[in-house]
């Protein structure tokens, strides 16, 4: 098809006008013929008719006068005519009697004419009829026609007697025939022939001439020097010539400019060492410059050109990315691809590269077809922006991070303390002597010092800690999920400083010299309402600031509040201690009776008389000493001096429904491991039954060891010990461990007492209780009942147990022995 | 691509010269040779009959008389005639182009003028009547017998009897006397004719030749020569197998075949050779010969006046081909 096209116009044109011509010609030529074939045969048949007719006459004439001689010239006469084969008169014994071909003559027709069929002879003499008959195979004509040979006397009927037979051959007419129709197509292609030779010169001289000059003029390699055009042709061709002439003009202008712009752009990105690609996205191939293949290292081929080549160059972390960037810009969200990431080089490291591009041509779907941009090494500035960074987030003295991260890391603790509803606190500690040393000894010096401080930081920290170096010998310090109450906060808040303390003091030995550092610590709680970092960072600074002054020696809350509850806190342990050691405490018992009034058994409480402060509430000591593992040493006490005190009564005589002395144990006495023993002991010391002893247990010591306290209980429940669970229905109310715990009694929580009578629902938790204590068979006490209203409906809704200032306020041990001597009574 | 374009150039060069040539060459009909009955010329019919000559080529047409002959000439029906010098020299005179291409025979004796037994001399003719061919070569015996005798066309009547019509009016009886060529002349001895002069007793010899329509002589020159040699040959084969030969011809002429011999002896066959040598030289024999006829006839007034140069009427180039080719 391609070699049709290129095919010059000077052999399509007369190729196309000689092939219709043929057609047209050659079907012209067809039907003419057998047009004149048709014609001819007409003709010949009249011809050869009149020819028969005019021998009827002059052979009828001749033959009827005898004149035989006369008869046969007319024969020959007539057979003159080339085409007439054979004429001939046969009579009616079928004999030939005339005939052009002598030798024929008086012979049997049959035998003699071609052509000849003897039954016609009678037809043709009865019907005096001219009979015509063509034989196509041969292409003759026969015609018989009758013939009266022989006067009948005087009668007027005609009596035909013999037949003119004439043979006529339309071979050579048709011969002829084609011959001159041949000769007229002859003729007509010669002139066509002439006519297409014409035609040829003047298409070659007027069109095709001039256009292969015009092609030869356009097909330059050089645009740019503009080519001369002749614009001398004729007609349209000389307007084409023009129109290329004029076009040239503008083109070479155009690519001129182009060229420049080209220059530019070319100059612009080998300057910029930027490295080209071309991204054929239908077909996945890529054509890359030279400056691109030259970044990662490649020769100018050794890389192939598929999109692949790339694809696979991605360092596996960034595909995910490149890809979404790719997508982001094919999807129409970001006008521009750009996308940083590593591809593979040569020698199979990474280089870091930006490439930036856009999608060129788009199909009917909105699909990317065609993709340029380019690739910019961004190894320097990746690894500079590195150290940027890294400098910009770490302190360059101790590698820790700087006041800058911590004011970004702040707020994001803030959110998320807040959402945990946690206090965390920051502490800011300061080395005092750093600026003497940054002195005296030099920067190095003070480096070093703080590098040391730096090292300790980090070793020592939690793993969610966050620490960084703020100024000079200033750090801070994040801790994160302290506790949900601001004091525990603050506390663990300042165990872990007075823990770093003591390590930072540790001492350093620089230049063999051994030095103890001091530092000051300033304590901040937050999130507080309004929590901001900078708010944290400057009251941080304001504690440290106070640190000197503060009640904990270098270390100062910002919240004196805190600091002053802590400080209380801390104290009040040192007069616990104290306490114990001076003897302070003492114990007071309070009786529990029935429903009768029995005195059924007596709880024993813990009493602190300071000489100075007077009564000390329990509710204020007992939580520290719980908290600060004083507990332990009063429990003991408690327990020990108990014992003594029921001993005391036994001896006198216990009253008759007297069942239990009954002490409170906290969950920390209670899980210690020699806890038992010294029950053991002071037991043997004072020779009590168990059975006499019932311990006090609150809900919150099954919580956390449940499985731990049950085989304790169980152990102690087979010594004789008997359990009550404290202030029951205020904490883990789980009903569950009731069934399986060796407890005896439930004591319901005063707090449900204190308004049974008000509140329908207070009542109907009571009555659930109690109806639940009592079918697990349990005592069920109701502490804090303060009147007869109380008590009474206690006693209506089935408590069989009571405990209160109405049924018998906590009186001291001497107090109490009198009590125990009325009951006795 | 130009040397496609010359590549097509020259074809359709010789495309065009092709048909250029093709169409040039006239339709070739077949050539028509025409004779009247006359020994020698049966050789033609002869050479037919033995398939020397190819049919669509040669259309041979058997003609009844002279006159039919000359007619058939004179109006372009025939393409070459046998025909005696004096019928040529009539045709001549008439404006005929033509060109004589060989000679066939010279008549001695196969012209004559036969006449009723009871007529025994010319003399006895005189208020008879007799019948001649006009156009014929019999008129020039009627003119040797008006010479020879005081008789005149005042004193004889005379009819016009063609060759063919002979027979028939000597059966009839109304003619006394009739100028006849052979092989008719043998038919009316054996009907009991006498012959009162023939063709030997003439001054001037009755020559038979060939002739050709001087359009066509050269353009059908190979043509005529194939049919010139193929007659030569039959003559061959008639020498060779005279009875078959003879046989053969007489089925034509309805003759027997033995007055068919007798009338062959009455004329003098002239050999290719001969005829050649008879045609060629200036003047040639021929040309003479037709020079003295033609002086002979137009003093008779019966010819016209022939404004041909008589050398022109004779080519040898066709009698040579068929003699050497």
């Amino acid at each position: 098809m391609n070699k049709l096209r290129q095919t010059s116009l000077i052999i399509l044109l007369p190729a196309i006008l000689f092939i219709v011509f043929i057609i047209l010609q050659g079907s012209v030529f067809w039907l003419d013929f057998h047009n004149k074939q048709r014609e001819l045969y007409s003709e010949s048949e009249q011809d050869i008719k009149g020819l028969a007719g005019q021998l009827q006459t002059s052979l009828s004439n001749s033959l009827m006068r005898l004149e035989k001689a006369r008869a046969q010239d007319f024969v020959s006469t007539a057979a003159l005519n080339e085409n007439v084969k054979t004429v001939a008169v046969v009579d009616n014994n079928q004999q030939v009697v005339l005939s052009n071909n002598f030798r024929e003559k008086y012979m049997f027709a049959k035998l003699q004419l071609e052509r000849y069929e003897g039954q016609i002879l009678d037809r043709v003499i009865n019907q005096n009829e001219i009979v015509v008959k063509y034989f196509e195979k041969s292409k003759e004509l026969v015609v018989y026609a009758p013939l009266q040979m022989i006067s009948k006397g005087n009668s007027l009927n005609r009596k035909f007697n013999g037949v003119i037979f004439i043979r006529y051959s339309l071979t050579s007419a048709y011969s002829e025939l084609i011959h001159d129709s041949l000769f007229m197509l002859i003729n007509f292609s010669l002139i066509l022939l002439f006519t297409i030779t014409l035609f040829v010169y003047f298409i070659n001289r007027l069109l095709v001439l001039p256009l292969k000059r015009l092609a030869e003029s356009v097909n330059i390699t050089d645009i740019t020097n503009q080519p001369i055009i002749q614009d001398t042709g004729l007609g349209e061709v000389g307007l084409l010539q023009r129109a290329f002439s004029n076009l040239i003009v503008d083109v070479s202008n155009n690519i001129n400019q182009l060229e420049a712009s080209e220059e530019r752009w070319l100059y612009a990105i080998n300057a910029a060492r930027d490295g080209v690609w071309d991204w054929d996205v239908d077909n996945g191939k890529v054509y890359y410059s030279n400056r691109w293949k030259e970044m990662l290292g490649f020769e100018q081929e050794n890389i192939s050109k598929d999109i692949l080549e790339w694809e696979s160059r991605i360092h596996p972390d960034d595909v995910f990315q490149v890809t979404d960037d790719l997508g982001a810009h094919f999807s129409g969200r970001n006008s521009f691809f750009e996308s940083t990431h590593r591809l593979k080089c040569s020698n199979n490291e990474y280089l870091w590269v930006l490439s930036r591009g856009q999608a060129v041509s788009w199909d009917t779907e909105g699909n990317p077809l065609r993709v340029i941009g380019t690739t910019t090494d961004v190894s320097a500035y990746k690894s500079s922006n590195e150290q940027i960074q890294n400098e910009l987030e770490l302190d360059n003295e101790t590698n820790l991070p700087n006041q800058l991260q911590l004011q970004y890391h702040i707020p994001q603790e803030i959110i998320r303390l807040q959402s945990k509803n946690l206090q965390g606190a920051f502490i800011t500690f300061e080395c005092k002597q750093h600026p003497t040393f940054d002195e005296s000894k030099g920067p190095s010096y003070s480096k070093e010092i703080l590098n040391t401080i730096a090292r300790r930081l980090e070793k020592n920290k939690l793993s969610p800690d966050f620490v960084c170096h703020i100024k000079e010998a200033e750090f801070g310090i994040v801790l994160s999920d302290l506790h949900s109450s601001p004091e525990q906060a603050a506390e663990l808040a300042l165990i872990f400083t007075k823990k770093l303390d003591l390590i930072l003091t540790l001492p350093i030995i620089i230049a063999d010299e051994e030095l103890i550092l001091n530092f000051v610590y300033g304590i901040t709680l937050f999130p507080d309402a309004e929590s901001k970092a900078e708010n944290i960072l400057k009251e941080s600074a304001i504690a440290m600031d106070k640190a000197e002054d503060s009640q904990f020696g270098n270390i100062s809350f910002f919240s004196k509040t805190i600091e002053n509850k802590i400080h209380l806190k801390h104290s009040l342990r040192t007069q616990i201690r104290k306490a114990l050691d001076q003897q302070s405490f003492s114990l007071f018992y309070q009786q529990r009776v029935d429903v009768f009034g029995n005195l059924v058994g007596v709880e024993a409480f813990v009493r602190w008389y300071d000489s100075e402060q007077g009564w000390i509430n329990p509710t204020d000591f007992m939580p520290v000493a719980e908290e600060s593992g004083l507990i332990i040493p009063l429990g003991d006490w408690v327990i020990r001096h108990a014992f003594l005190e029921l001993q005391g009564w036994i001896k006198k005589g216990l009253p008759k429904h007297f069942k239990t002395l009954s002490m409170n144990v906290s969950p920390k006495q209670l899980l210690q491991q020699d806890f038992l023993t010294s029950l053991n002991k002071y037991l043997l010391e004072t020779g009590i039954d168990a059975n006499l002893i019932e311990l006090e247990i609150s809900e919150t010591v099954l919580v956390s060891h449940t499985e731990l306290v049950i085989n304790k209980l169980n152990e102690m429940r087979k010594l004789g010990f008997r359990f009550a669970i404290d202030d029951f229905g205020t904490g883990y109310s789980s009903f569950s461990y009731l069934s399986v715990l060796p407890i005896s009694t439930l004591k319901i929580d005063q707090s449900f007492i204190v308004n049974l009578l008000q509140q329908e629902n207070q009542q109907v938790i009571v009555s659930a209780i109690i109806n639940m204590g009592k079918s697990l068979n349990l005592d069920i006490v109701a502490e804090g009942i303060e009147n007869a209203d109380e008590l009474n409906l206690l006693i209506y809704k089935g408590c069989n147990q009571f405990q209160g200032d109405f049924i018998g306020a906590p009186a001291s041990a001497s107090d109490f022995r009198h009590t125990i001597v009325t009951q006795n009574l | 691509m130009n040397l496609c374009i010359n590549k097509i150039l020259k074809s359709f060069t010789i495309i065009s010269l092709f048909l250029s040539v093709m169409s040039c060459t006239p339709y070739q009909k077949p050539l028509t040779i025409g004779a009247a009955p006359w020994p020698n010329f049966e050789f033609a019919f002869l050479a037919n009959e033995l398939g020397y000559l190819d049919k669509e080529q040669y259309s041979l047409l058997e003609l009844t008389s002279s006159t039919s002959v000359i007619q058939a000439f004179q109006t372009a029906k025939l393409d070459v005639a046998f025909l005696s010098l004096d019928e040529v020299l009539t045709l001549v005179a008439l404006g005929i182009d033509l060109k004589i291409i060989s000679v066939i025979d010279r008549s001695k004796g196969g012209d004559a003028l036969m006449a009723r037994p009871e007529i025994k001399t010319l003399e006895d003719l005189k208020w008879h009547s007799i019948g001649y061919e006009n156009k014929a070569s019999g008129a020039l015996l009627l003119d040797e017998v008006f010479t020879l005798t005081d008789l005149n066309n005042q004193t004889v009547q005379l009819h016009e009897v063609k060759q063919n019509e002979v027979k028939d009016a000597y059966l009839k009886g109304n003619i006394d006397a009739l100028i006849v060529r052979e092989p008719v002349k043998q038919q009316l001895l054996a009907l009991g004719a006498r012959e009162l002069i023939n063709s030997s007793a003439l001054g001037l010899p009755i020559i038979n030749v060939l002739v050709v329509r001087g359009d066509l002589y050269q353009e059908k020159e190979q043509q005529i020569a194939h049919f010139l040699s193929s007659y030569y040959r039959a003559h061959l084969f008639y020498e060779k197998n005279p009875a078959e030969a003879l046989t053969s011809m007489s089925v034509r002429l309805q003759l027997y075949p033995y007055f068919l011999e007798k009338a062959i002896l009455n004329s003098q066959f002239i050999n290719p050779k001969q005829a050649l040598m008879r045609l060629s030289g200036t003047p040639s024999n021929i040309e003479l010969q037709a020079e003295q006829l033609s002086i002979l006839m137009s003093e008779k007034r019966m010819l016209g006046q022939i404004q041909t140069d008589l050398s022109s009427l004779i080519s040898t180039r066709i009698l040579e081909r068929a003699i050497y080719e």
